[in-house]
């Protein structure tokens, strides 16, 4: 098995390009983790993660003499290598990759509809997501106190260039929290 | 019971057959049209909140005389930050806490009516005699059969009579409702025709219309 990557890095995302080459005479089952130490931001269709993708890498099943492309992107600095085998072994030549698979699998935290019918997601893939796009929404400017403003304005300029820190991700989620339970208390 | 009522085309009436529906059974009318709400809401948490797990299903309905609602948020935000698949969930939550759930589809024939559909335990299509309606009425009828939900019956809206002829091509029972003022004040006041205007005919036709459901529920 080899695992051939590339690297680039825009604007501050790191792309990063794969290719698995199955060069064994069976097929095998491997996961590629992403070696940067960010979160992986996978290819998606319709808005949601392609199949074998997960926020840690890729795993799926690549057939004998196949060679398999993948790749994603992380806002994390680039490292070397930036993707590696987190392990192979050996799959029975009729398995499938996940994408291949009837994708019927439940993906984790989504609900069972029981029966033999399509689940959630794979009907919110087939019919297109309903949700207005993240463009259309214009954050709100003008009713909030300056310094929060010029404080949530520096957060958006990190995060859009990739430099969010902890610090900001756990102050944004805590502010949310707040804000939850402040709503609640100020609307009775 | 999960109850989707659907039918393609905008403004043909189905907010005011879903309320009606919710109140002959009984029911929880949740307003699932997360871009475009119709279903008055007061304060406290909605389906937005809901889906964006924020809030439970359970504690986002608001207990009212006439029908309790599960109202929707109407805020491009709040739409945006909803995961849709989790109304597959909400509504299952709902079904247990209360029995029956009316579901109020959007228009359309996106994830927002498919996901609905797909846990509902059947469905009542609205249209009007407009060409465009049925057309779309025909349209949301293949999505409904696909993801299982039973057509149990058609709310022919703005028609004095049913016509064989719609319900040859749907597949199912259909009940005229006449264009009575009030069942567009049903949708203002979230009270049903028959509390506001009990010996009406379009009072009437939802009774009817309700029966049918039932019967395909057994």
């Amino acid at each position: 098995m080899r695992l051939e990557t590339e690297i680039h890095r825009r604007r501050g995302v790191t792309l990063v390009a794969a290719r698995v080459v199955n060069d064994e005479v069976h097929a095998a089952r491997v996961r590629v983790a992403d070696q940067c130490g960010g979160s992986v931001w996978p290819p998606r269709e319709d808005g949601l993660p392609v199949a074998g993708w997960d926020d840690g890498g890729w795993e799926g099943v690549v057939a004998a003499g196949e060679t398999r492309a993948l790749g994603y992107a992380t806002p994390a600095e680039p490292a070397t290598p930036a993707a590696a085998f987190a392990w192979t072994e050996r799959a029975a030549d009729a398995e499938l990759s996940p994408g291949e698979e009837a994708r019927s699998e439940p993906a984790a935290g989504e609900a069972c509809t029981g029966g033999s019918g399509p689940s959630p997601g794979e009907t919110l893939a087939q019919l297109g997501d309903p949700r207005p796009p993240r463009d259309a929404i214009a954050p709100p400017t003008t009713v909030l106190p300056d310094a929060v403003r010029d404080w949530l304005d520096r957060v958006s300029t990190r995060a859009e260039t990739g430099d969010a820190t902890d610090t900001d991700r756990e102050r944004v989620t805590a502010l949310e929290a707040r804000a939850a339970r402040l709503r609640e208390v100020v609307e009775e | 019971m999960i109850l989707a009522v659907c039918g393609g085309k905008g403004g043909v009436g189905k907010t005011t057959a879903a309320l009606n529906l919710a109140a002959e059974l009984g029911a929880v009318l949740v307003d699932a049209d997360l871009g475009m709400a119709d279903v008055p809401a007061g304060r406290g948490p909605d389906l937005h909140d809901v889906l964006a797990g924020r809030a439970t299903a359970v504690e986002a309905v608001r207990e009212q005389d006439a029908v309790s609602v599960l109202p929707c948020g109407r805020t491009l935000a709040g739409a945006r930050e909803a995961d849709p698949r989790r109304v597959v969930n909400a509504l299952d939550a709902v079904a247990s806490e209360y029995g029956d759930v009316v579901v109020d589809c959007p228009a359309g024939l996106r994830a927002d009516v498919g996901l609905p559909l797909l846990v509902a335990d059947a469905c009542v299509l609205v249209t009007t005699p407009d060409r465009a309606a049925l057309a779309d009425a025909l349209r949301a009828r293949s999505l409904a059969v696909e993801l299982d939900a039973g057509l149990a019956a058609v709310a022919y809206n703005c028609a004095s009579d049913a016509s064989d002829d719609v319900a040859a091509a749907l597949g199912a029972p259909v009940v005229a409702v006449p264009d009575a003022a009030c069942a567009a004040a049903a949708v203002e006041t979230g009270r049903p025709a028959a509390a506001l205007a009990p010996a009406t005919t379009a009072a009437d036709r939802f009774a009817t219309l309700a029966d049918h459901v039932r019967r395909c529920m057994q």
